[in-house]
């Protein structure tokens, strides 16, 4: 087997399954058809069965059945061993029942909440406390500490104005609902209704960066990718034919 | 009438789809025609704000006008009981699966990119539907005709126009072209290998402080990668991550790889060894040789797969052996990870939540002992920012133009090929932006002269 898939052999292959699957991709300008679809399932489909293939390789075996093997008394193995399988179980329950009315074997589905309810609940008492020391205090604290004193070169000065205008602008535009608005004195109305203008100018001109940065981050990708498919398709004898063939056409 | 329902499941598609989301069935085949009275009852119950009926008191109707006037101009809050049609739809087409549960057993998968959704309107939302769009109301009718798309009667707050072969045809034509023209701009120079002018891509503030930030590392110390990008995106992160790479190993820095992305692993020791050899990881070709990557494999004191997302952070943070415990380099056992803290954390992440998982879960735990630098899709920078300001990064280098400004800081000698190849690079790069701005702008003169037009 390892004679016949040489390294070159994968590489070839490889190539064209790529370009192949980045046509029948690409295909999707012309609209929603099978070989898009193919290529997308395709994608999906290796990348979770490297997926599976990776966590048996690297975390199952040898974090919890060699252990396992090697001790099988430790109940600190056996938890998580349990709480996948409950887990497992509830997938090839719902996976086996497609189609078919809920019966007895409900009881898997709901025993797979178990595990789940503890994943979530980490996930979400770890992501606020970290959102908390990592996020919002240290962002406040900054907003906080920077301030402006007026001795400031005048750049800082205009910068930290600006910052502040827009940053309450667009708390002000937030919270100007059109009730909120009628009820306050006809001055302070004039005066919100330019603070909340601002407010939303900046958010738009904020959108607008991360739109622009978005795209050259899909041109930059796109563009990798044509030069990734045309540089190795110059490798191969097609390519270098259709190279040739090109030259004498331009000349 | 802007969905259509498979006729094999019952699942609720986006308009426009041919093939079932939920089981594949081709969904043109089979479509029975919809009877006009039934077309126009499901357009009378997806925009009920469309109609004005006569009856109700006047200062009602003033304040919900008010209400939709200022909603158009901030569809970003229409999160609450404005989009209660949108939920009834959510609703119906859950409702309409042939039991609980029974929908979409994967979806989301990292490394497929949703496509842009153009209008909501009237768009039921399906496991893999994209965000509802931010055009909404006029704008929305104003972005489907310049997209050449018949705007839908809810956008356009008229009665349901019924759709002929005419606006069929049109609704096929713009946008795919859209994309052929750009695809082709950017073909031009990469087949024509055209390689000036090119001018100097922008150094943003953030790559020589990375920079520097490397260059402070002792030799021989430990440098812990956060690798969260897999081969979906390499195409423009190996170009971030690679002249950094260069930089580490120049530095002699030992470095491990810990990876919450599953492909993350192999494309850090793709990358490894394209550093090491010199070379790009994509352009190998053959000679990117099953020898060359086991010397990768031996560079890296560890390169390891670690499940649970986020989730797991906080492990790598509080005692990183047993966050790695167990999963040992294969190729070179005898390398083991010390178990001080690294000189430098490295965070090479396609997305900003990525970097943001890290700050928030890993860093607060290294104080400010550990070093941190991020590389970054160009998407990601501006959410960055904030925390390059605030000292919580020490160094961001983010997209194609920092990876170049990066390499350049690095005063490598570089092959001519090489030379040639990012000359190029950075034309056909320059060339779509001018070919993007274009569209841009002739959209808006579009959407200004055909608006004039119409009043």
């Amino acid at each position: 087997m390892e004679a016949f898939l040489t390294p070159e052999l994968a590489a070839t292959a490889g190539l064209w399954v790529g370009l192949i699957i980045s046509l029948m991709l690409f295909s999707l300008l012309l609209g929603d058809n099978r070989p898009a679809r193919l290529g997308q399932y395709l994608l999906v489909g290796a990348g979770l069965a490297y997926a599976v293939a990776l966590a048996w390789r690297s975390v199952l075996l040898p974090r919890l059945f060699l252990p396992l093997r090697e001790e099988p008394g430790d109940w600190q193995l056996w938890l998580p061993l349990l709480l996948g399988a409950l887990l497992l179980l509830a997938g090839i329950e719902r996976v086996v029942r497609q189609g078919s009315p809920a019966g007895p074997w409900r009881v898997l589905h709901t025993l797979g909440a178990l595990p789940l309810a503890l994943i979530t609940g980490v996930a979400m008492s770890v992501g606020v406390i970290g959102a908390w020391q990592g996020t919002l205090w240290p962002q406040f604290s900054r907003a906080v500490v920077t301030g402006f004193p007026w001795t400031s070169p005048p750049a800082a000065l205009i910068n930290g104005v600006l910052m502040l205008l827009i940053t309450s602008g667009v708390l002000v535009h937030l919270r100007s609902r059109p009730g909120f608005l009628a009820q306050q004195p006809p001055l302070l109305r004039g005066l919100l209704r330019g603070w909340a203008w601002i407010g939303a100018r900046g958010l738009w001109l904020a959108a607008g960066v991360l739109f622009a940065r978005l795209l050259l981050s899909r041109l930059t990708l796109t563009i990798a990718e044509l030069e990734f498919l045309i540089a190795r398709l110059q490798q191969t004898e097609l390519g270098q034919w259709i190279g040739a063939l090109w030259q004498q056409i331009v000349g | 009438m802007a969905t259509l329902i498979c006729p094999h499941c019952g699942m609720a598609n986006r308009a426009g789809s041919n093939f079932c989301n939920n089981c594949g069935a081709h969904l043109r085949a089979e479509e029975p025609p919809l009877p006009p009275d039934v077309e126009s009852a499901g357009e009378a119950h997806a925009a009920p704000e469309a109609h004005h009926p006569g009856g109700h008191d006047a200062p009602a109707a003033d304040e919900a006008d008010a209400s939709a006037e200022w909603l158009a101009e901030q569809p970003w809050l229409r999160t609450g009981n404005e989009d209660d049609a949108q939920e009834h739809e959510e609703h119906d087409a859950k409702s309409s699966l042939p039991y609980p549960g029974s929908g979409r057993l994967v979806t989301g998968v990292q490394g497929l990119l949703p496509p842009l959704n153009l209008s909501s309107d009237g768009v039921t939302a399906s496991p893999l539907a994209p965000a509802p769009s931010p055009f909404t109301g006029n704008d929305a009718d104003a972005v489907q005709r310049l997209m050449g798309r018949t705007p839908t009667p809810a956008a356009a707050g008229m009665p349901a126009i019924p759709d002929t072969g005419a606006a069929s045809a049109r609704k096929a034509l713009r946008l795919p072209w859209l994309f052929w023209l750009l695809g082709l701009v950017l073909l031009l120079p990469l087949l024509f290998r055209i390689s000036g002018p090119v001018g100097a891509p922008r150094a943003w503030p953030g790559v020589t402080a990375a920079y520097l930030t490397v260059e402070d590392v002792a030799r021989n110390s430990t440098v812990l990668a956060y690798w969260a990008y897999d081969p979906a995106v390499a195409g423009e992160l190996d170009q971030v991550a690679l002249p950094i790479m260069r930089h580490l190993i120049n530095r002699e820095a030992q470095i491990a790889v810990v990876s919450t992305v599953p492909g993350g692993p192999a494309t850090a020791r793709r990358v490894t060894a394209a550093a090491f050899y010199g070379n790009e990881p994509r352009s190998e070709g053959v000679n990117f040789s099953a020898e060359r990557l086991q010397i990768a494999d031996r560079m890296l004191l560890q390169n390891v797969y670690l499940p649970g997302g986020a989730a797991a952070l906080p492990l790598v943070g509080q005692d990183i052996m047993a966050a790695v415990g167990g999963a040992d380099n294969l190729s070179a056992p005898e390398r083991v990870l010390p178990a001080e803290k690294p000189a430098l954390v490295v965070l090479f992440a396609a997305q900003a939540e990525d970097v943001q998982s890290w700050l928030e879960l890993v860093q607060p735990q290294f104080h400010a002992d550990v070093a941190v630098i991020a590389a970054t899709g160009a998407g990601a920078d501006p959410m960055l920012r904030p925390y390059l300001d605030s000292g919580q990064l020490n160094g961001l280098v983010s997209g194609f133009d920092g990876g170049y400004a990066y390499a350049d800081l690095l005063n490598r000698s570089r092959l001519p090929d090489e030379v040639q190849r990012l000359r190029t690079r950075l034309v056909t790069q320059n060339w779509g932006q001018i070919a993007l701005l274009g569209v841009i702008l002739l959209s808006n003169l579009a959407v200004l002269l055909g608006g004039r037009r119409e009043s």
